[in-house]
């Protein structure tokens, strides 16, 4: 153990949450440059294109997400199994591995960019599939590091001897995870039959695996900030993992409505994810009771409040943005335009940036206040957290306009044609709403920078805590 | 299933299906707070977002735009999300009693 009582695990776990962040704030960057360049499309043309700045913009998200869900299962494994994690050099050996890799895929990414359609640029430069870049040599890798993480995660809790219900999840869960993404690796000629096994990658990692792995996230989470039971935490758990699962991985065939597949595809797309914003709405009533039965007594105020973040905009990104254009009727004139940026935008803040923040929160807590002898609170905090809703909200409400003005007149009105396109590119309810985009966008990205600081400092000046109540003084 | 929206019924469709679960959860959250709080004007102002959840799922099932399978589909879902925040608070409620009562013992 280090000297704040850390174990090694949770020091891996502070370093991958570190290097995530790192990335959030890249993340973040190239998506002001995407959004600028969508209004100039002439900035930095030729140098750094749009295309470029848009697989950087994203693979930076999917990358920080899964450092920061990766980070905070180490953090929480020793709590959880109550001693170091097996393999733990194997583990930080990877964490090394990985953070290389990234940095050489973005470099190549920035500076080699493009290359001919042959395999050398598959294994070296970018593999082609969107959202999924990553070059095959790198592909390799990610299932590599995903793998020793599995076998830290298993060995550990085999060498406890507990098998928690959160853990049981869990590794059935990252085995999934690993699994799933082999499907993004292979190449077929026929593009709907890539398309069919791409979207396993995309949709059952997103809707269905990183949800359940966030669930658990979730009940750790919740049991060390309001000292939620196990017992009601890991029932809520198996609950969500039944809704999720039960409406999510079918839900997959809203992706599979026009891209070549049979016709009854439809229906069953079509019917499940209807069904998904079910659990996302169940799940309100229990932010509510948890908060309620609490009276939002906790241990960690940003945390808790970050968690809240995650649940509801968990429901309003995947929910409400989601059902709006689930419907294949809707889909077949929504699909790729900013109405789908606008559902992603929110859907990955709310459920996903908002649960890494909680936990960075926490970690730090730790690293502040080992005894957990103060209340964890700041001015900071909030200032951060408002002007990242407020640039979340705003962002994803100009996307909303402009891809309203895409769906009508570029595709029912004008028929998907050249001159459609051309014509929703300049309607002001498209060109405005990129500028509004932009401003938004900014917002958002001052409260990135308020939230790196609140995270660097919060905690430090013990004068500014309020003391827990002794009664409520965790020993552990 | 078959039929072509237009751009008129395409936006009414969409913005239908937005309200729609807009306030359903509108509903969920006023209900549950209404309930923790023990707050009964809560409750009464989310059954009006249960009606209005509810009108909005009729706003896409009453046109001619979609097949029965379909307002089969959106109608059950409309029916579900009247139920859900009486059931889930249920379970809820429920399960945090049972297990804070284990809990308790065991420390006793």
């Amino acid at each position: 153990m280090t000297k704040q009582g850390l174990y090694e695990s949770q020091k891996l776990g502070l370093w991958y949450m570190v290097a995530g962040l790192i990335l959030f704030g890249a993340q973040n960057l190239f998506g002001l440059l995407i959004a600028y360049q969508y209004i100039n499309p002439d900035f930095l043309f030729g140098l750094l294109d749009f295309n470029i700045g848009r697989i950087l913009h994203i693979n930076a998200m999917v990358v920080w997400l899964l450092l920061g869900f990766i980070g905070a299962i180490y953090w929480f494994l020793p709590i959880e199994t109550g001693r170091e994690t097996v393999g733990i050099k194997l583990g930080k050996l990877a964490f090394f591995v990985l953070v290389a890799a990234v940095t050489v895929v973005v470099l190549v990414y920035l500076f080699i960019q493009i290359g001919p359609g042959n395999q050398i640029s598959l294994w070296f430069i970018n593999e082609g599939r969107e959202y999924i870049e990553a070059p095959r040599w790198a592909d390799i890798g990610i299932v590599v590091v995903v793998l020793i993480f599995l076998y830290n995660v298993i060995a550990t809790v085999i060498a406890s001897k507990r098998l928690t219900g959160i853990m049981g999840v869990l590794i059935v869960d990252l085995v999934a995870l690993a699994g799933l993404y082999l499907a993004g690796m292979f190449y077929t000629v026929n593009i709907s039959v890539d398309q069919y096994f791409w979207w396993w990658v995309i949709h059952l990692w997103v809707e269905a695996t990183w949800e359940v792995l966030i669930g658990c996230i979730m009940a750790l989470s919740l049991m060390y900030v309001l000292k939620t039971p196990r017992k009601i935490v890991e029932g809520w758990l198996y609950l969500e993992v039944f809704l999720v699962f039960g409406t999510g991985i079918l839900g997959l065939g809203h992706h599979y409505f026009w891209i070549g597949t049979p016709e009854y595809w439809l229906g069953i797309g079509g019917f499940f994810s209807a069904l998904e914003p079910l659990p996302l709405v169940a799940m309100i009533i229990h932010a509510i009771y948890d908060a309620g039965a609490h009276k939002l007594r906790t241990v960690n105020r940003p945390a808790l409040f970050w968690i809240f973040a995650q649940a509801f905009g968990n429901f309003f990104g995947a929910g409400v943005w989601g059902f709006m254009q689930t419907l294949p009727q809707i889909n077949m004139y929504s699909h790729g335009t900013q109405l789908a940026a606008s559902h992603g935008h929110m859907a990955f803040f709310g459920a996903y940036v908002a649960t890494n923040i909680a936990v960075a929160y926490i970690m730090v807590q730790k690293l502040r206040d080992p005894e957990e002898k103060y209340v964890f609170d700041s001015k900071l905090w909030k200032w951060a957290y408002v002007l990242m809703i407020i640039g979340i909200v705003g962002m994803v409400g100009a996307l909303m306009v402009a891809g309203f003005a895409q769906t009508e007149i570029e595709r029912a009105v004008g028929g998907s044609g050249w001159q459609a396109y051309i014509d929703a590119q300049l309607h002001p309810w498209m060109a405005e709403a990129m500028w509004w985009r932009l401003g938004f966008g900014f917002i958002f990205f001052i409260g990135y920078i308020l939230l790196i600081i609140d995270l660097l400092t919060i905690g430090k000046n013990k004068e500014e805590l309020e003391v827990l109540p002794e009664a409520e003084v965790s020993h552990a | 299933m078959h039929n072509l929206l237009t751009g008129s019924d395409l936006l009414i469709i969409m913005l239908s299906g937005f309200f729609m679960i807009l306030f359903a959860g509108a509903y969920t959250l006023l209900y549950g707070l209404g309930k923790i709080t023990k707050k009964s004007k809560y409750i009464k102002i989310s059954y009006i977002f249960a009606i209005a959840q509810f009108t909005a799922a009729l706003m896409m099932i009453t046109p001619d735009f979609l097949d029965p399978f379909w307002k089969y589909i959106i109608m059950f879902s409309a029916c579900a999300y009247l139920f859900i925040p009486q059931g889930m608070w249920w379970v809820v409620h429920t399960s945090h009693t049972y297990w804070e009562r284990q809990e308790n013992n065991k420390d006793v």
